[in-house]
Protein backbone atom coordinates (compact mmCIF):
# COMPACT_ATOMS: atom_id res chain seq x y z
CA UNK A 1 0.00 0.00 0.00
CA UNK A 2 1.36 3.15 -0.48
CA UNK A 3 2.43 5.60 2.80
CA UNK A 4 -0.31 7.93 3.19
CA UNK A 5 1.03 11.60 3.29
CA UNK A 6 0.91 11.78 7.38
CA UNK A 7 3.07 8.37 7.45
CA UNK A 8 5.66 10.09 4.46
CA UNK A 9 5.51 13.54 6.33
CA UNK A 10 6.44 12.00 9.95
CA UNK A 11 8.90 10.14 8.23
CA UNK A 12 10.45 12.94 6.74
CA UNK A 13 10.32 14.95 10.36
CA UNK A 14 12.09 11.94 11.80
CA UNK A 15 14.76 12.07 9.28
CA UNK A 16 15.20 15.83 9.31
CA UNK A 17 15.05 16.38 13.14
CA UNK A 18 16.71 12.89 14.48
CA UNK A 19 19.43 12.25 12.11
CA UNK A 20 20.33 15.33 9.89
CA UNK A 21 19.73 18.29 12.07
CA UNK A 22 22.03 17.25 14.75
CA UNK A 23 24.67 17.08 12.10
CA UNK A 24 24.37 20.52 11.23
CA UNK A 25 24.39 22.33 14.67
CA UNK A 26 22.67 25.21 16.48
CA UNK A 27 23.44 27.97 13.74
CA UNK A 28 20.87 29.59 10.65
CA UNK A 29 21.17 26.34 8.74
CA UNK A 30 20.98 23.80 11.86
CA UNK A 31 17.76 26.11 13.27
CA UNK A 32 16.08 26.22 9.16
CA UNK A 33 16.75 22.57 9.19
CA UNK A 34 14.84 21.62 12.75
CA UNK A 35 12.10 24.09 11.55
CA UNK A 36 11.37 21.86 8.78
CA UNK A 37 11.22 18.74 10.36
CA UNK A 38 8.80 20.80 12.84
CA UNK A 39 7.05 21.85 10.23
CA UNK A 40 6.63 18.13 8.28
CA UNK A 41 4.87 17.14 11.41
CA UNK A 42 2.81 19.97 11.64
CA UNK A 43 1.40 19.73 8.10
CA UNK A 44 1.01 16.04 9.00
CA UNK A 45 -1.69 16.17 11.68
CA UNK A 46 -3.20 19.12 9.59
CA UNK A 47 -3.09 16.93 6.35
CA UNK A 48 -5.11 14.37 8.09
CA UNK A 49 -7.42 16.49 10.02
CA UNK A 50 -8.15 19.11 8.21
CA UNK A 51 -11.13 18.11 6.64
CA UNK A 52 -12.80 16.70 9.45
CA UNK A 53 -11.78 19.48 11.89
CA UNK A 54 -13.33 22.00 9.10
CA UNK A 55 -16.54 20.11 8.80
CA UNK A 56 -17.11 19.94 12.77
CA UNK A 57 -16.37 23.58 12.77
CA UNK A 58 -18.59 24.80 9.65
CA UNK A 59 -21.49 22.57 11.17
CA UNK A 60 -21.10 24.55 14.64
CA UNK A 61 -21.08 27.88 13.44
CA UNK A 62 -23.93 27.46 11.32
CA UNK A 63 -26.13 26.14 13.92
CA UNK A 64 -24.78 29.20 16.17
CA UNK A 65 -25.37 31.48 13.23
CA UNK A 66 -28.84 29.75 12.78
CA UNK A 67 -30.02 30.26 16.17
CA UNK A 68 -28.24 33.78 16.80
CA UNK A 69 -30.94 35.26 13.86
CA UNK A 70 -33.38 35.57 16.28
CA UNK A 71 -31.17 37.70 18.64
CA UNK A 72 -29.63 39.95 15.74
CA UNK A 73 -30.95 40.34 12.90
CA UNK A 74 -28.69 40.95 10.25
CA UNK A 75 -29.65 40.05 6.17
CA UNK A 76 -25.97 39.67 5.49
CA UNK A 77 -25.78 37.28 8.16
CA UNK A 78 -28.55 35.18 6.89
CA UNK A 79 -27.23 35.08 3.22
CA UNK A 80 -24.05 33.56 4.76
CA UNK A 81 -25.91 30.56 6.51
CA UNK A 82 -28.53 30.40 3.80
CA UNK A 83 -25.27 29.59 1.40
CA UNK A 84 -24.34 26.24 1.34
CA UNK A 85 -21.14 24.23 0.09
CA UNK A 86 -21.27 20.39 -0.68
CA UNK A 87 -17.69 20.41 -1.67
CA UNK A 88 -15.33 18.42 0.40
CA UNK A 89 -12.21 19.73 -0.67
CA UNK A 90 -10.25 21.02 2.10
CA UNK A 91 -9.98 24.56 0.26
CA UNK A 92 -13.92 25.00 -0.57
CA UNK A 93 -14.05 23.89 3.38
CA UNK A 94 -11.67 26.62 4.07
CA UNK A 95 -13.65 29.25 2.05
CA UNK A 96 -16.65 28.33 3.91
CA UNK A 97 -15.01 28.78 7.13
CA UNK A 98 -13.73 31.80 6.35
CA UNK A 99 -17.45 33.35 5.43
CA UNK A 100 -18.86 31.65 8.94
CA UNK A 101 -16.11 33.18 10.96
CA UNK A 102 -16.87 36.68 9.39
CA UNK A 103 -20.85 36.22 10.07
CA UNK A 104 -19.35 35.36 13.47
CA UNK A 105 -17.06 37.88 14.25
CA UNK A 106 -20.15 40.38 12.70
CA UNK A 107 -22.59 38.09 15.22
CA UNK A 108 -20.21 38.79 18.24
CA UNK A 109 -19.76 42.61 17.82
CA UNK A 110 -23.47 43.30 17.12
CA UNK A 111 -24.85 41.19 20.58
CA UNK A 112 -22.18 43.21 22.88
CA UNK A 113 -23.90 45.96 22.02
CA UNK A 114 -27.16 44.78 22.60
CA UNK A 115 -28.97 43.76 26.47
CA UNK A 116 -30.93 41.01 27.85
CA UNK A 117 -30.68 37.35 29.01
CA UNK A 118 -30.92 36.08 25.34
CA UNK A 119 -27.87 38.59 24.16
CA UNK A 120 -25.96 37.34 27.18
CA UNK A 121 -26.80 33.67 26.37
CA UNK A 122 -25.75 34.06 22.91
CA UNK A 123 -22.60 35.89 23.62
CA UNK A 124 -21.47 33.46 26.16
CA UNK A 125 -21.91 30.78 23.61
CA UNK A 126 -19.81 32.60 20.95
CA UNK A 127 -17.01 32.98 23.26
CA UNK A 128 -17.35 29.29 24.17
CA UNK A 129 -17.35 28.60 20.15
CA UNK A 130 -14.20 30.09 20.41
CA UNK A 131 -12.58 28.56 23.21
CA UNK A 132 -13.78 25.27 20.75
CA UNK A 133 -11.90 26.69 17.58
CA UNK A 134 -8.72 27.28 19.40
CA UNK A 135 -9.25 23.36 20.93
CA UNK A 136 -9.68 21.94 17.39
CA UNK A 137 -6.52 23.53 15.48
CA UNK A 138 -3.96 22.88 18.67
CA UNK A 139 -1.33 20.46 16.72
CA UNK A 140 0.40 18.08 18.86
CA UNK A 141 4.18 18.62 18.80
CA UNK A 142 5.45 15.31 20.47
CA UNK A 143 7.56 13.21 18.17
CA UNK A 144 5.66 10.64 16.17
CA UNK A 145 7.14 7.16 16.61
CA UNK B 1 30.54 39.97 -6.18
CA UNK B 2 30.36 37.44 -3.12
CA UNK B 3 28.80 38.70 0.09
CA UNK B 4 32.43 38.63 1.68
CA UNK B 5 34.01 40.81 -0.93
CA UNK B 6 30.81 43.17 -0.50
CA UNK B 7 31.81 43.49 3.32
CA UNK B 8 35.24 43.46 2.39
CA UNK B 9 34.42 46.75 0.18
CA UNK B 10 32.32 48.25 2.48
CA UNK B 11 34.49 48.38 5.49
CA UNK B 12 37.38 49.18 3.95
CA UNK B 13 35.41 52.28 2.70
CA UNK B 14 33.82 52.63 5.92
CA UNK B 15 37.01 52.02 8.10
CA UNK B 16 39.80 54.95 8.97
CA UNK B 17 42.82 54.18 6.95
CA UNK B 18 41.85 50.44 6.31
CA UNK B 19 43.45 48.53 3.98
CA UNK B 20 43.89 44.54 3.20
CA UNK B 21 40.61 44.40 4.51
CA UNK B 22 39.36 40.18 5.09
CA UNK B 23 36.87 38.96 6.15
CA UNK B 24 35.98 35.82 7.96
CA UNK B 25 34.05 33.42 9.52
CA UNK B 26 30.89 35.23 8.22
CA UNK B 27 27.75 33.57 9.07
CA UNK B 28 23.82 34.33 9.31
CA UNK B 29 23.27 33.96 13.22
CA UNK B 30 19.52 32.41 13.78
CA UNK B 31 16.15 33.82 15.09
CA UNK B 32 15.82 37.70 14.63
CA UNK B 33 12.97 37.03 12.07
CA UNK B 34 12.62 40.81 11.45
CA UNK B 35 16.18 41.60 9.83
CA UNK B 36 18.90 39.47 8.95
CA UNK B 37 21.54 39.18 11.78
CA UNK B 38 25.14 38.28 10.45
CA UNK B 39 28.29 37.87 11.93
CA UNK B 40 31.56 38.83 10.53
CA UNK B 41 35.39 38.92 11.92
CA UNK B 42 37.39 41.56 9.93
CA UNK B 43 41.16 41.99 9.77
CA UNK B 44 42.80 44.80 8.46
CA UNK B 45 45.93 47.08 8.24
CA UNK B 46 46.08 50.75 9.61
CA UNK B 47 48.27 53.35 7.76
CA UNK B 48 51.24 52.60 9.55
CA UNK B 49 51.12 49.08 8.98
CA UNK B 50 49.33 48.05 12.73
CA UNK B 51 47.28 44.86 12.15
CA UNK B 52 43.53 45.25 13.42
CA UNK B 53 41.33 42.79 14.00
CA UNK B 54 37.61 42.79 15.26
CA UNK B 55 33.62 41.04 15.34
CA UNK B 56 30.90 42.97 14.13
CA UNK B 57 27.26 42.86 13.26
CA UNK B 58 25.46 43.27 10.01
CA UNK B 59 21.93 43.56 10.46
CA UNK B 60 20.36 44.44 6.65
CA UNK B 61 17.09 44.49 5.69
CA UNK B 62 14.90 41.40 4.80
CA UNK B 63 13.29 40.51 1.56
CA UNK B 64 9.96 40.02 3.61
CA UNK B 65 9.72 40.25 7.50
CA UNK B 66 7.33 39.30 9.99
CA UNK B 67 8.24 42.64 11.90
CA UNK B 68 7.47 45.58 9.22
CA UNK B 69 9.85 47.88 11.68
CA UNK B 70 12.21 51.25 10.57
CA UNK B 71 15.67 50.20 10.98
CA UNK B 72 16.40 54.41 11.54
CA UNK B 73 14.34 54.21 14.81
CA UNK B 74 15.85 50.69 15.85
CA UNK B 75 19.79 52.05 15.15
CA UNK B 76 18.50 55.50 17.31
CA UNK B 77 17.33 53.37 20.36
CA UNK B 78 21.02 51.36 20.46
CA UNK B 79 22.62 55.11 19.96
CA UNK B 80 20.35 56.07 23.28
CA UNK B 81 21.57 53.24 25.37
CA UNK B 82 25.43 53.19 23.94
CA UNK B 83 27.73 53.87 26.73
CA UNK B 84 24.78 53.89 29.54
CA UNK B 85 24.20 51.88 32.43
CA UNK B 86 21.41 49.81 29.85
CA UNK B 87 24.36 47.33 28.03
CA UNK B 88 23.51 47.66 24.31
CA UNK B 89 26.29 46.48 21.34
CA UNK B 90 27.45 49.92 20.23
CA UNK B 91 26.07 51.29 17.16
CA UNK B 92 28.62 51.99 14.31
CA UNK B 93 27.09 52.90 10.88
CA UNK B 94 23.62 53.34 9.56
CA UNK B 95 23.31 52.71 5.72
CA UNK B 96 20.29 53.73 4.22
CA UNK B 97 20.81 53.16 0.30
CA UNK B 98 21.43 49.78 -1.11
CA UNK B 99 24.29 50.08 -2.62
CA UNK B 100 26.40 48.02 -0.64
CA UNK B 101 24.65 44.84 0.32
CA UNK B 102 21.63 45.23 -1.90
CA UNK B 103 19.82 46.10 0.70
CA UNK B 104 19.66 48.78 3.56
CA UNK B 105 21.38 47.51 6.80
CA UNK B 106 23.59 49.23 10.18
CA UNK B 107 26.97 48.54 11.84
CA UNK B 108 27.60 47.38 15.32
CA UNK B 109 30.41 46.34 17.07
CA UNK B 110 29.93 42.79 18.16
CA UNK B 111 29.92 41.50 21.91
CA UNK B 112 31.45 38.35 22.36
CA UNK B 113 31.29 35.25 25.11
CA UNK B 114 27.76 35.47 25.66
CA UNK B 115 25.15 33.34 24.99
CA UNK B 116 21.87 34.20 24.06
CA UNK B 117 19.48 31.22 23.20
CA UNK B 118 17.24 30.80 25.45
CA UNK B 119 17.35 26.99 25.63
CA UNK B 120 20.35 27.16 27.22
CA UNK B 121 18.19 29.16 30.19
CA UNK B 122 16.22 26.07 30.54
CA UNK B 123 19.63 23.72 31.01
CA UNK B 124 19.71 22.15 34.51
CA UNK B 125 23.16 23.52 35.05
CA UNK B 126 22.09 27.17 34.15
CA UNK B 127 19.42 26.56 37.06
CA UNK B 128 21.79 28.44 39.94
CA UNK B 129 21.99 31.82 37.72
CA UNK B 130 18.45 32.06 36.80
CA UNK B 131 17.19 33.47 40.02
CA UNK B 132 19.89 36.39 39.46
CA UNK B 133 19.81 36.73 35.52
CA UNK B 134 15.86 37.49 36.42
CA UNK B 135 16.38 40.03 38.28
CA UNK B 136 18.65 41.71 36.52
CA UNK B 137 16.40 41.36 33.58
CA UNK B 138 14.33 43.86 35.45
CA UNK B 139 16.55 46.28 37.02
CA UNK B 140 17.43 46.80 33.66
CA UNK B 141 13.95 47.44 32.53
CA UNK B 142 13.42 49.76 35.10
CA UNK B 143 16.29 51.49 34.11
CA UNK B 144 15.32 51.53 30.73
CA UNK B 145 11.51 53.05 31.63
CA UNK B 146 13.52 55.92 33.85
CA UNK B 147 16.06 57.09 31.32
CA UNK B 148 14.67 60.48 30.55
CA UNK B 149 13.73 60.96 27.07
CA UNK B 150 14.19 64.12 26.54
CA UNK B 151 17.71 64.37 24.83
CA UNK B 152 18.02 60.49 23.41
CA UNK B 153 18.90 60.47 20.11
CA UNK B 154 15.48 57.89 19.13
CA UNK B 155 13.63 61.21 19.64
CA UNK B 156 15.46 62.50 16.17
CA UNK B 157 13.20 59.62 14.53
CA UNK B 158 9.94 58.61 16.91
CA UNK B 159 7.72 60.84 18.52
CA UNK B 160 7.17 60.84 22.26
CA UNK B 161 3.16 60.79 23.36
CA UNK B 162 1.46 62.27 26.09
CA UNK B 163 0.71 60.04 28.85
CA UNK B 164 -2.93 59.53 28.05
CA UNK B 165 -1.86 58.88 24.54
CA UNK B 166 0.49 55.88 24.95
CA UNK B 167 -2.41 52.83 24.91
CA UNK B 168 -4.48 54.19 21.94
CA UNK B 169 -1.81 54.90 19.56
CA UNK B 170 0.14 51.04 20.13
CA UNK B 171 -3.51 49.68 19.86
CA UNK B 172 -4.18 51.81 16.66
CA UNK B 173 -0.72 50.61 15.20
CA UNK B 174 -1.11 47.11 15.92
CA UNK B 175 -4.94 46.92 14.72
CA UNK B 176 -3.62 48.52 11.64
CA UNK B 177 -1.06 45.81 11.23
CA UNK B 178 -3.83 42.91 11.44
CA UNK B 179 -6.26 44.66 9.01
CA UNK B 180 -3.45 45.02 6.59
CA UNK B 181 -2.19 41.72 6.81
CA UNK B 182 -5.05 38.91 8.13
CA UNK B 183 -5.72 36.62 5.25
CA UNK B 184 -9.04 35.18 6.90
CA UNK B 185 -11.80 37.25 9.91
CA UNK B 186 -9.60 36.90 12.93
CA UNK B 187 -12.83 37.12 15.66
CA UNK B 188 -10.48 36.41 19.06
CA UNK B 189 -7.92 38.99 17.61
CA UNK B 190 -11.18 41.19 17.05
CA UNK B 191 -12.91 40.25 20.45
CA UNK B 192 -9.54 40.97 21.99
CA UNK B 193 -9.43 44.33 20.79
CA UNK B 194 -13.00 45.59 21.33
CA UNK B 195 -12.19 44.75 24.38
CA UNK B 196 -9.31 46.95 24.50
CA UNK B 197 -11.47 49.98 23.21
CA UNK B 198 -13.98 49.57 25.98
CA UNK B 199 -11.41 49.11 29.30
CA UNK B 200 -8.92 51.59 28.27
CA UNK B 201 -5.94 51.90 31.04
CA UNK B 202 -4.74 54.79 33.31
CA UNK B 203 -2.74 56.93 31.23
CA UNK B 204 1.01 56.52 31.75
CA UNK B 205 2.44 57.65 35.15
CA UNK B 206 5.41 58.50 32.89
CA UNK B 207 6.42 58.43 29.25
CA UNK B 208 9.50 56.43 28.70
CA UNK B 209 11.40 53.99 26.42
CA UNK B 210 9.78 51.22 26.13
CA UNK B 211 12.04 48.29 24.05
CA UNK B 212 8.97 46.53 21.99
CA UNK B 213 10.30 43.24 22.58
CA UNK B 214 12.24 42.29 26.21
CA UNK B 215 12.41 39.13 27.16
CA UNK B 216 14.55 35.85 27.21
CA UNK B 217 15.83 35.46 24.15
CA UNK B 218 16.52 38.88 22.85
CA UNK B 219 20.14 39.75 25.11
CA UNK B 220 23.35 38.41 25.55
CA UNK B 221 24.08 37.29 28.62
CA UNK B 222 27.01 34.94 31.03
CA UNK B 223 25.55 33.24 34.35
CA UNK B 224 23.14 36.28 35.95
CA UNK B 225 25.06 39.01 34.20
CA UNK B 226 23.25 40.74 30.95
CA UNK B 227 25.74 42.30 28.67
CA UNK B 228 23.99 43.42 26.06
CA UNK B 229 19.79 44.03 25.37
CA UNK B 230 19.19 43.75 21.43
CA UNK B 231 16.35 43.59 18.95
CA UNK B 232 15.36 46.95 19.37
CA UNK B 233 13.32 46.67 16.27
CA UNK B 234 9.91 47.84 17.99
CA UNK B 235 11.29 50.43 20.44
CA UNK B 236 9.23 53.54 20.76
CA UNK B 237 8.33 55.98 23.38
CA UNK B 238 5.55 55.15 25.45
CA UNK B 239 3.53 53.38 28.82
CA UNK B 240 6.69 50.93 30.35
CA UNK B 241 3.95 48.84 31.48
CA UNK B 242 3.58 47.79 28.04
CA UNK B 243 7.79 45.99 27.86
CA UNK B 244 6.37 44.08 31.42
CA UNK B 245 3.22 42.81 29.98
CA UNK B 246 4.79 41.50 26.77
CA UNK B 247 7.83 39.79 28.89
CA UNK B 248 5.33 38.01 30.60
CA UNK B 249 3.52 36.62 27.52
CA UNK B 250 2.73 33.08 27.88
CA UNK B 251 4.37 32.42 24.23
CA UNK B 252 7.70 33.54 26.48
CA UNK B 253 7.42 30.59 28.85
CA UNK B 254 9.56 28.60 27.57
CA UNK B 255 9.61 25.71 30.50
CA UNK B 256 5.95 25.93 30.52
CA UNK B 257 5.79 26.55 34.10
CA UNK B 258 4.11 30.59 34.46
CA UNK B 259 8.02 31.44 34.66
CA UNK B 260 8.03 34.85 32.45
CA UNK B 261 10.67 34.05 29.52
CA UNK B 262 11.21 30.52 31.74
CA UNK B 263 13.40 32.11 34.62
CA UNK B 264 11.26 35.39 36.39
CA UNK B 265 8.78 34.74 39.15
CA UNK B 266 6.44 37.24 38.09
CA UNK B 267 5.37 39.06 41.58
CA UNK B 268 8.87 39.14 42.22
CA UNK B 269 9.90 40.43 38.63
CA UNK B 270 7.20 43.16 39.74
CA UNK B 271 8.88 43.92 43.32
CA UNK B 272 12.24 44.12 40.97
CA UNK B 273 11.13 46.69 39.04
CA UNK B 274 8.95 48.80 41.31
CA UNK B 275 11.36 49.00 43.54
CA UNK B 276 14.44 49.92 41.20
CA UNK B 277 12.40 52.44 38.97
CA UNK B 278 10.07 54.24 41.94
CA UNK B 279 7.22 53.79 39.60
CA UNK B 280 3.83 51.47 40.90
CA UNK B 281 2.20 49.08 38.60
CA UNK B 282 -1.12 49.81 38.06
CA UNK B 283 -2.71 45.78 38.57
CA UNK B 284 -5.93 47.21 35.88
CA UNK B 285 -3.53 48.69 33.06
CA UNK B 286 -0.80 46.29 33.34
CA UNK B 287 -3.72 43.28 32.68
CA UNK B 288 -4.96 45.73 30.21
CA UNK B 289 -1.34 45.28 28.70
CA UNK B 290 -1.19 41.85 29.00
CA UNK B 291 -4.25 41.75 26.50
CA UNK B 292 -3.10 44.05 24.18
CA UNK B 293 0.41 42.20 24.27
CA UNK B 294 -1.57 39.39 22.66
CA UNK B 295 -3.42 40.87 19.95
CA UNK B 296 0.02 42.53 19.12
CA UNK B 297 2.08 39.55 18.54
CA UNK B 298 -1.28 38.05 16.73
CA UNK B 299 -0.42 41.09 14.58
CA UNK B 300 3.19 39.99 14.20
CA UNK B 301 2.12 36.22 13.78
CA UNK B 302 -0.70 37.11 11.05
CA UNK B 303 2.29 39.29 9.11
CA UNK B 304 4.55 36.59 8.87
CA UNK B 305 2.26 34.36 7.70
CA UNK B 306 0.97 37.13 5.18
CA UNK B 307 4.37 37.32 4.06
CA UNK B 308 5.15 33.56 3.23
CA UNK B 309 2.06 32.77 1.39
CA UNK B 310 2.44 35.92 -0.60
CA UNK B 311 5.65 34.45 -1.61
CA UNK B 312 7.50 37.64 -0.89
CA UNK B 313 9.55 35.74 1.92
CA UNK B 314 10.81 31.93 1.72
CA UNK B 315 12.53 32.01 5.82
CA UNK B 316 10.96 28.72 6.76
CA UNK B 317 10.66 30.59 9.62
CA UNK B 318 7.56 32.75 8.79
CA UNK B 319 5.42 29.24 7.47
CA UNK B 320 6.40 27.95 11.05
CA UNK B 321 5.14 31.05 12.65
CA UNK B 322 1.71 31.02 10.82
CA UNK B 323 1.24 27.04 11.62
CA UNK B 324 2.37 26.96 15.95
CA UNK B 325 1.66 30.30 16.88
CA UNK B 326 -1.27 32.09 15.41
CA UNK B 327 -3.62 29.39 16.88
CA UNK B 328 -1.53 29.49 19.94
CA UNK B 329 -1.68 32.87 20.79
CA UNK B 330 -5.58 32.82 20.10
CA UNK B 331 -5.84 30.83 23.13
CA UNK B 332 -3.23 33.10 25.22
CA UNK B 333 -5.65 35.90 24.28
CA UNK B 334 -9.11 33.36 25.09
CA UNK B 335 -7.21 33.31 28.90
CA UNK B 336 -6.09 37.23 29.14
CA UNK B 337 -9.74 37.67 28.32
CA UNK B 338 -11.39 35.15 31.06
CA UNK B 339 -12.68 32.62 28.30
CA UNK B 340 -10.51 29.86 27.58
CA UNK B 341 -12.85 27.01 28.50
Amino acid sequence: MTPSAPVVLNGIARTILMELAPQIGAGYDGQTLQLTGALAMMLAQEFDRAAARLVEENSALEALLTDAQTVVADAEIAAVVAARSTSLLVSALHARNRELRGALLRVHAAVEELAGAAARQLEARIWSELSESTRRRVLDMAMPS
Amino acid sequence: MSFEAAIAAYFTARLPDAHAVEVTNLFRIPGGASRETWSADLRWLEGGGKRRQQGFIIRRDPEASLVNSDRRVEFDFYRSFADSAVPVPRPLWLETEAQWLERPFFVMERIDGCESQFQALLNPDFAPHRDGLARRMYELLAHIATTPVEDLPATESSEVPAPEACWRRELDYWEGVIDENEREPQPIARAGIRWLRQHPPAPAQRVGVVHGDYRTGNFLYVGDQIRGILDWEMAHFGDPLEDIAWSFMPAWQWARDGKAGGIADEAEALRVWEARSGLRVDPAALHWWRVFSCVKAQGIWLTAARQYADGRSQELVLAFTSYWLINSQDRYLLAALGKLV
